[in-house]
């Protein structure tokens, strides 16, 4: 897919681990590895916003738009 | 710590509860059915089990060795596929018991639902036609052929079928709303 997730990159520049972030902002940490391993089909504004909110970034920091 | 059930959560428990009273239903309905049998055999009710027409009726002390298995196995096929249904509808249940409810699993078993339920009306139309040859042939009772309609468990079959169909689409809803994070 065209669309990369980049959640991984981010999580260890802040050196946090995927289980601290699915924690912190509620979901599962099966559900952030399907995020992470870019098998996810969308993701919702809010999950976007939470991941946002405590990793301090952008949302352009976690996806990023690749040509095939 | 005290747990706050979501309202998914809640209606999820509503259909465990329900399914595990319906899935007793089933089983009870499952037992009945051969014991129905049994019973219109041992008081004779020749005609309500092989549902003959009126004006055609079965003497008892003719019944004898073969006779008694030729009427059995005619009045036997309609309550299998009966028995069928139930099984059918147990399993089903047992799955909505145990919190699955949109998975190939279930589809597959609600379709069978729908053609067992078919098979109901098709095999009482068939047991109809072949019961007056079949009892003539082995001299039970006086030469005789009957038909019956009946369409009420065929409509309600197809019914299910198309329910299966939704119930799929339903599946491939769920599975993609996994996907979405």
């Amino acid at each position: 897919m065209a669309i990369i997730v980049n959640v991984d990159v981010v999580l260890a520049k802040r050196k946090m681990k995927l289980k601290d972030l699915a924690e912190a902002i509620g979901i599962t940490v099966q559900n952030l590895s399907i995020l992470k391993t870019g098998k996810a089909r969308a993701i919702r504004f809010t999950t976007l916003e939470a991941i946002c909110q405590h990793l301090e970034c952008q949302p352009g920091d976690i996806l990023e738009y690749k040509p095939d | 710590m005290y747990l706050v059930k979501t309202v998914e959560e809640k209606k999820v428990d509503k259909l465990k509860v329900t399914s595990t009273r319906l899935q007793v239903l089933a089983l009870v309905f499952f037992v009945l059915t051969p014991c129905a049998v049994a019973l219109n055999v041992v008081t004779g009710a020749w005609a309500e089990l092989l549902n003959m027409p009126q004006g055609i009726s079965l003497d008892s002390q003719q019944i004898t060795g073969t006779g008694l298995l030729v009427v059995l196995a005619l009045g036997s096929i309609k309550p299998v596929a009966y028995m069928v249904t139930f099984l059918l509808l147990y399993k089903l249940l047992g799955l909505y018991k145990v919190g699955i409810i949109f998975t190939a699993e279930n589809v597959a078993a609600i379709r069978k639902i729908g053609w067992a339920l078919v098979s109901i009306d098709i095999v009482g139309m068939l047991q109809t036609v072949i019961t007056g040859p079949i009892l003539t042939l082995f001299a039970i009772t006086p030469g005789h052929i009957s038909a019956r309609l009946e369409v009420g468990f065929l409509i309600v079959g197809l019914f299910v079928v198309l329910i299966a169909y939704v119930m799929d689409m339903g599946r491939e809803l769920k599975e993609q709303d996994s996907l979405v994070i």
